[in-house]
């Protein structure tokens, strides 16, 4: 059994927690999935699978309607599908044996093949999608239009189908207010910045992902170059606002903060899911500092999907009250940095 | 700013009340916690959604209704598109290619592919976009006046054009 994403170290993973590129596909013999009926969503499947036994890939096949709520909502945890899909009772997702690509079917479109990696790895989740549409596009005619390239059913995906993002824990940046001049510039550059849970959303944990808002006139390749040097840049400015904050009067305070945090989360004996992803970012800045020996980011990146609601329940094999479910993250955290 | 009521941490963003027993309960709650009570968080298509079905109307200072069409192929209303944001199939794009061109414009900024194409299409479709591509990076030689590349380009663009005839 191959290692998730999350339980595997990245290049600068003390600042990327990950890269992951999806790309939309439809067939073009179908209406889009919105217009489709069962028989549709079901060819979509048998299709879909048949190709790749074809080619000799191995996939673990799991059908929406077949999951529990708890093991849906797990999946979406993991980043290894999209809420969206988890109410799509025609949906279904092909995991691959490295666990490193999931072909999500019957969401908005009918095909999104997703590579998700730890660390600043996007050419490498760039190259695994492209082979995996390589595979399928020697069973499958995809919608594909000379001008526009590759149709989609939403037309903010049409031309690559390629979104691709990373997501960046930017706390200094976050600190010092320099992110809000940083959300702009890559605005403007074809780019988009939104926090850990969604567009307009908090940034939750200061976790923001970086991604690309435009998808047609670029090539794929393009499309993570940019991302991957904007990234480097803001990984850069979030290096020198870390070393300004510790050069500065506030290291002691900011030190003092940071160890409190680790303090309270090697201890606590109950944790709601708002302050534990305050402490983890926290522990994380104080790790990258060299504040704290004995932990990798691995460790806490475990912990980001581990302390989640449905990881919880699953690790309990039975559901919690919120009460007994804050009881168990505490648990859980307090193991992971007791090690 | 008013806090979590749960973390006592994070900005609350999702108000609900709760009714247990006849006694009304009101709970003010960050996105992290209203998650752990199975509340969704807005998720970007949605806002998406909204945006695109803006866009439709941008530049229709004609209030009145122009009639509603479908889609040869797979028969949804242009209506519906509007509204949702969702194209129905591939020939949607060209049925409703004039309504659609200003939105693409809009969210994309440019309109020509240049991303990976089937390997199934045409030898002539392959070479097009080749000279098309060619022709740009021809351009911009000549901007930089580099004049020994931009000859190298000229006969590779008139080389591909004998191989169509």
């Amino acid at each position: 059994m191959m290692a998730y994403w999350f339980e595997s170290p990245g290049e600068q993973d003390d600042i990327v927690i990950s890269s992951r590129v999806r790309l939309a596909r439809n067939f073009d013999t179908l209406y889009f999935p919105s217009m489709m009926d069962r028989s549709g969503a079901l060819e979509i499947m048998r299709t879909v699978r048949g190709v790749l036994e074809q080619a000799g890939e191995a996939y673990t096949v799991l059908s929406i309607d077949g999951l529990s709520d708890a093991d849906r909502l797990e999946l979406v945890e993991q980043h290894l599908i999209s809420p969206a899909l988890m109410k799509q009772a025609d949906g279904a997702v092909l995991i691959s044996a490295d666990k490193r690509i999931s072909i999500m079917l019957n969401e908005e479109d009918h095909i999104r093949i997703q590579c998700i990696l730890a660390g600043l790895r996007l050419k490498e989740a760039e190259s695994s999608v492209m082979e995996v549409e390589k595979h399928l596009q020697k069973g499958i005619a995809f919608a594909f239009d000379e001008k526009l390239g590759y149709l989609t059913s939403c037309p903010t995906n049409v031309g690559t189908g390629m979104r691709a993002s990373v997501m960046l824990h930017l706390p200094a940046l976050t600190a010092t207010g320099y992110i809000t001049g940083l959300l702009k510039t890559v605005g403007e550059y074809g780019l988009t910045v939104r926090g850990l849970y969604g567009e307009g959303s908090h940034a939750v944990a200061h976790i923001y992902q970086l991604s690309n808002q435009v998808t047609l006139g670029l090539s794929e390749s393009e499309i993570t170059d940019k991302i991957l040097s904007s990234a480097r840049q803001i990984i850069g400015d979030e290096r020198e606002a870390r070393r300004l904050y510790m050069a500065s009067d506030g290291r002691v305070e900011l030190e003092d903060k940071l160890m409190r945090s680790y303090g309270v989360a090697a201890n606590a004996r109950r944790l709601t899911a708002g302050e534990f992803m305050s402490l983890l970012s926290d522990i994380k800045l104080a790790l990258s500092l060299g504040l704290i020996d004995g932990l990798g980011h691995v460790t806490l990146h475990r912990l980001l999907i581990e302390a989640q609601p449905a990881s919880l329940r699953k690790r309990a094999g039975r559901d919690l009250t919120l009460y007994e479910r804050d009881v168990l993250r505490a648990d859980v955290v307090r193991g992971a940095l007791r090690h | 700013m008013i806090l979590c009521d749960e973390c006592k941490h994070n900005p609350a963003t999702i108000h609900r009340t709760i009714i247990s027993n006849g006694v009304k309960k009101e709970q003010r709650l960050c996105a992290v916690c209203a998650a752990q009570y199975g509340y969704s968080v807005s998720f970007p298509t949605s806002s998406i959604n909204n945006i695109l079905s803006g866009l439709f109307n941008i530049g229709q200072n004609k209030p009145e209704e122009t009639p509603d069409r479908k889609c040869s192929r797979c028969g949804r209303s242009l209506d519906t598109i509007k509204k949702t944001g969702k194209i129905g199939c591939g020939a949607c794009y060209r049925d409703f290619s004039e309504e659609l061109e200003p939105v693409l414009r809009r969210v994309q900024g440019q309109m020509e592919h240049k991303g990976g194409i089937p390997e199934t299409l045409s030898e002539e479709y392959k070479r097009n976009r080749e000279i098309v591509r060619l022709k740009k990076e021809l351009d911009e030689a000549v901007e930089r006046e580099h004049y020994e590349q931009a000859a190298e380009l000229r006969d590779r663009i008139a080389e591909l054009k004998n191989e169509t005839v």
